[in-house]
């Protein structure tokens, strides 16, 4: 465990100078408390630890289509056989800390976003991403790099967050639904 | 590159935040919601308001732009535009006091602006990938030449009514998100009077991506992007109660598409995408009024003079992130 500690540290330190991290605009909404009263209200629920095997989330991933990044669940059972699941949904340029309720059914009845990055460090300092704006003359990159988007957020996709419910649901039928 | 900034996220995944930094009588929510993420912030100045409360409240504003996506979304084939645009030009529909309000809105604008603005621009978006196509494949075969003229309301018998002179394929999305933070605006502040009565003071501020819109705005601060750099934000005091902001950027959709020229924004007149450099910020009385305005800054040949005229107050920012504003409606007068 030890070992593992030290070689993420080793390997965020490493990326860090490597990388050109900008900053990032990070908006913090609800706390988990508040997410799960405003999704559970007073339901009674008991912490469970779960880590998903190499196995599962395989499987996961090839019925979902998404990968699993984080093995370790953080998630509640409620008295009620329903689960609340804290979990990060990583999109293009975002990170998203996600609370989910989901019932005894497996069906995703509400979910509140916790914390939103933006990520865009990465492509902004690199010059082809920012080619992007500089008109007509620079439409090869706008082929290659297929990361052009509306910046003023007005269809900001949210197909990130759908794809994490997919992965969610899959994990219910697989693993939780077991428990 | 790639690998390297996946593996770099995977660590990053790992750290999910458990306290809570928010002071009591406040709460701040976000859902995605209008294909945007949409926040409801609330404060209580004299930190009465209890947790309970809030979520009321913002529940309240939540609902209110659920029932306008529902009635006013493109992208729902049972949506009730969907069901205009399938079937208004046969016979007139009946319309909902939110869409009349909307489409009564979208059609004075187009006048005022020489048809600068127009909801009928939607089968451009659609062949550019940014809508989807609701239409059968023979129905795809007639071309759609009508514009917001084409467009008949009528109030008969209480209701009011839509006919389309010929086929139409509306789109209300330079519009419709700014009708929506005001309805949850709207919402929040009926639900925050039933709660806690009508003198306490609960500030209340709905954000869809950008349009804006707050009861208590004077003095308060926003950030508007630099056109060409997402990450630079340039400060701004809010100078009325909503705000709206639109750029001609390229689109993602546009890169899978590998066309050259694509945008959310359609010139009227020529139908062409606009892919202009540049972003513009409106503010004005309301947020939907802000929304549309927005479109006409970016499309009309004379907006600076017009703008003030209809009600906003504009700020252009350019590539290089130099800020221009606008005189505002009292200045113009």
């Amino acid at each position: 465990m030890k070992r593992r500690a030290f070689a993420k540290r080793l390997s965020l330190l490493t990326a860090g100078l490597i990388l050109p991290v900008g900053k990032l605009h990070a908006k913090t909404y609800l706390s988990i408390e508040q997410a799960r009263q405003l999704l559970w209200a007073d339901t009674p629920m008991q912490a469970v630890a779960l880590t998903l095997t190499k196995e599962q989330a395989k499987s996961i991933r090839s019925s979902s289509g998404i990968r699993v990044r984080n093995p370790q669940m953080k998630l509640w059972k409620t008295d009620n056989n329903g689960w609340f699941i804290v979990d990060q949904i990583i999109g293009k340029h975002e990170n998203i800390d996600m609370a989910f309720a989901l019932d005894g059914d497996g069906k995703v009845m509400g979910m509140e976003i916790l914390t939103y990055r933006e990520t865009y460090g990465f492509q902004v300092n690199h010059p082809k991403w920012r080619a992007q704006f500089h008109g007509r003359d620079h439409s090869e990159h706008l082929k290659l790099d297929h990361q052009i988007k509306n910046i003023s957020g007005a269809t900001l996709s949210c197909r990130h967050i759908t794809d994490g419910i997919n992965r969610l649901t899959q994990t219910w039928d697989q693993v939780l639904r077991h428990l | 590159m790639q690998w390297l900034k996946h593996w770099f996220s995977r660590w990053q995944a790992t750290e999910l935040e458990a306290s809570s930094t928010l002071a009591p009588g406040q709460l701040s929510r976000c859902q995605a919601l209008l294909g945007t993420f949409v926040e409801v912030h609330l404060k209580d100045p004299e930190a009465a308001a209890d947790d309970k409360t809030l979520i009321a409240i913002s529940q309240a504003a939540y609902q209110a732009i659920e029932r306008v996506q529902t009635l006013m979304s493109f992208h729902d084939p049972r949506s009730k535009l969907s069901r205009i645009n399938a079937s208004a030009h046969i016979a007139p529909l009946p319309l909902t006091p939110e869409l009349t309000d909307v489409l009564r809105q979208a059609l004075t604008l187009s006048q005022l602006s020489d048809g600068h603005f127009d909801i009928t621009v939607a089968p451009q978006l659609i062949a550019q990938g940014l809508l989807p196509e609701h239409r059968s494949k023979a129905e795809q075969q007639q071309p759609v030449r009508g514009s917001w003229r084409d467009i008949e309301l009528t109030e008969s018998s209480g209701r009011h009514w839509i006919f389309f002179k010929r086929p139409l394929q509306l789109d209300l999305g330079g519009i419709a998100k700014g009708y929506a933070v005001d309805q949850a605006l709207d919402a929040a502040e009926a639900m925050a009077t039933k709660q806690l009565g009508a003198d306490h003071a609960l500030q209340i501020t709905v954000n869809a991506g950008g349009d804006l819109r707050s009861n208590h705005w004077q003095g308060m601060h926003v950030s508007l992007r630099h056109p060409a750099d997402p990450q630079q934000l340039l400060g701004c005091v809010m100078k009325n109660c909503a705000l709206a902001s639109s750029a001609g950027y390229f689109t993602e959709a546009a890169t899978q598409l590998k066309t050259e020229k694509t945008s959310a924004i359609i010139a009227p007149h020529s139908r062409e995408p606009l892919a202009l450099q540049q972003s513009v910020s409106v503010f004005a009385d309301n947020c939907m009024l802000a929304d549309a305005l927005t479109k006409i800054a970016l499309l009309h040949p004379q907006a600076d003079n017009l703008i003030p005229q209809l009600g906003g107050q504009l700020i252009r920012i350019d590539q290089s992130g130099q800020m221009t504003q606008g005189p505002s409606r009292a200045d113009s007068i």
